[in-house]
């Protein structure tokens, strides 16, 4: 009778840890993105983080949409509109379908991923621009693993985490599909910090992240985020090291927060 | 030692100037720094030498042109975004899409 009991808290315990209790529909992050240059900060482009409540012919999810667009000085030197989104259940944050459309300095790229968490498959299509302004398309059905999310579902996610339960230390991996490849993404956390942010002084949880068998993120420990430890756990700040340089994101506003 | 100082005055002050006008501004103050402390070696060089300064002027005048265009940006360049137009509009057409796709998948 005892095992029995165990296997059924432990299951209780794994669904209820899957459910939703930190992002609502209406949530709007605003960050300013500064990039490192020989020492100094100069902002370069405003992140918008946000979502909203999409209505299909079957059901309701949940829009989660990041944007990166550079500042007017910026747009002449080197131009930036990113829309990266991922339409995820409300209740579980589990991804049905992703979107990226990057525009960076004239290289256009478009990814869709449709997940079908039954078969344990994506259907995934990619376009790009070539040098004559021509698209080309390419489609390809990846097999993932069980619990593969797509880049912004597992943001949202990371968010959505007991971190509260969790010991300085303790790390936590991730099965994340970005450019049709499966990556290995490790969330660690470091400690409590408090820190001073444009939504006043915050306690933090501050985490580590990391990508296995991948040159993206640079570093040990030199990619950095801090989530308000409260029950929104906002991303408030974040350090960066990438192969050509290192920066920060800084939270400029939050509003339509679940708490 | 004295020309080699004003040709590299010269070209570290014409590099401040250049990064200046450029979104980078920021990383022009590093040149234009080098190019004041080359400057005033320089003035101490031709006062022992008793050489002409006149050329150490114009690297001087570019070093304070270079510096008055950073202040000026740093102090009152606006952070505003560029035209969002497009995105918006890639926004609301990117979510009808989704929606489309969105009927046709199967979804627990």
């Amino acid at each position: 009778m005892k095992p029995i009991l165990i296997v059924l808290l432990a299951l209780t315990t794994s669904l209820y840890a899957q459910q939703n209790k930190t992002i609502a529909a209406g949530e709007n992050l605003v960050f300013t993105a500064s990039y490192n240059m020989s020492g100094l900060l100069t902002d370069i482009a405003e992140v918008t983080m946000q979502t909203s409540e999409v209505k299909t012919a079957k059901s309701t999810l949940l829009r989660l949409k990041c944007k990166a667009t550079t500042y007017k000085s910026f747009d002449g030197f080197f131009k930036i509109r990113d829309l990266y989104e991922s339409y995820v259940s409300p209740t579980t944050l589990t991804p049905y379908l992703y979107k990226r459309d990057i525009n960076e300095g004239g290289y256009y790229k478009f990814m869709q991923y449709k997940f079908n968490h039954k078969t344990k498959t994506v259907q995934s299509l990619k376009k790009k621009r070539r040098k004559d302004g021509k698209f080309w398309e390419e489609k390809k059905n990846l097999s993932i693993g069980a619990s593969t999310k797509d880049l912004v579902s597992t943001l949202y996610h990371i968010r959505n985490l007991d971190i509260h339960k969790a010991n300085p230390g303790d790390s936590q991996s991730f099965k994340v599909i970005f450019d049709n490849k499966e990556h290995n993404v490790v969330i660690k956390y470091i400690n409590k910090e408090t820190i001073n942010t444009n939504l006043g002084r915050k306690e933090c949880y501050k985490l580590a992240l990391s990508i296995s068998n991948n040159d993206v993120l640079k570093g040990s420990n030199a990619n950095l985020l801090w989530l308000t430890a409260d029950e929104n756990k906002v991303p408030v700040y974040a350090k960066f090291k990438i192969p050509v340089g290192s920066g920060e994101l800084k939270i400029k506003s939050a509003t339509g927060l679940k708490y | 030692m004295r020309k080699f100082l004003i040709v590299l005055g010269f070209i570290v002050s014409i590099l401040a100037v250049v990064l200046s006008v450029t979104p980078l501004y920021k990383v022009s103050a590093g040149p234009a720094v080098l190019a004041l402390l080359i400057g005033f070696v320089l003035i101490y060089l031709s006062k022992k030498q008793n050489a002409s300064k006149k050329v150490i002027q114009y690297i001087f005048l570019l070093t304070i042109i270079s510096l008055t265009v950073t202040t000026y940006k740093a102090i009152f360049e606006k952070t505003e975004l560029g035209d969002t137009q497009e995105i918006e509009e890639l926004e609301k057409k990117s979510e009808e899409e989704a929606i489309e796709e969105l009927n046709d998948l199967e979804i627990d």
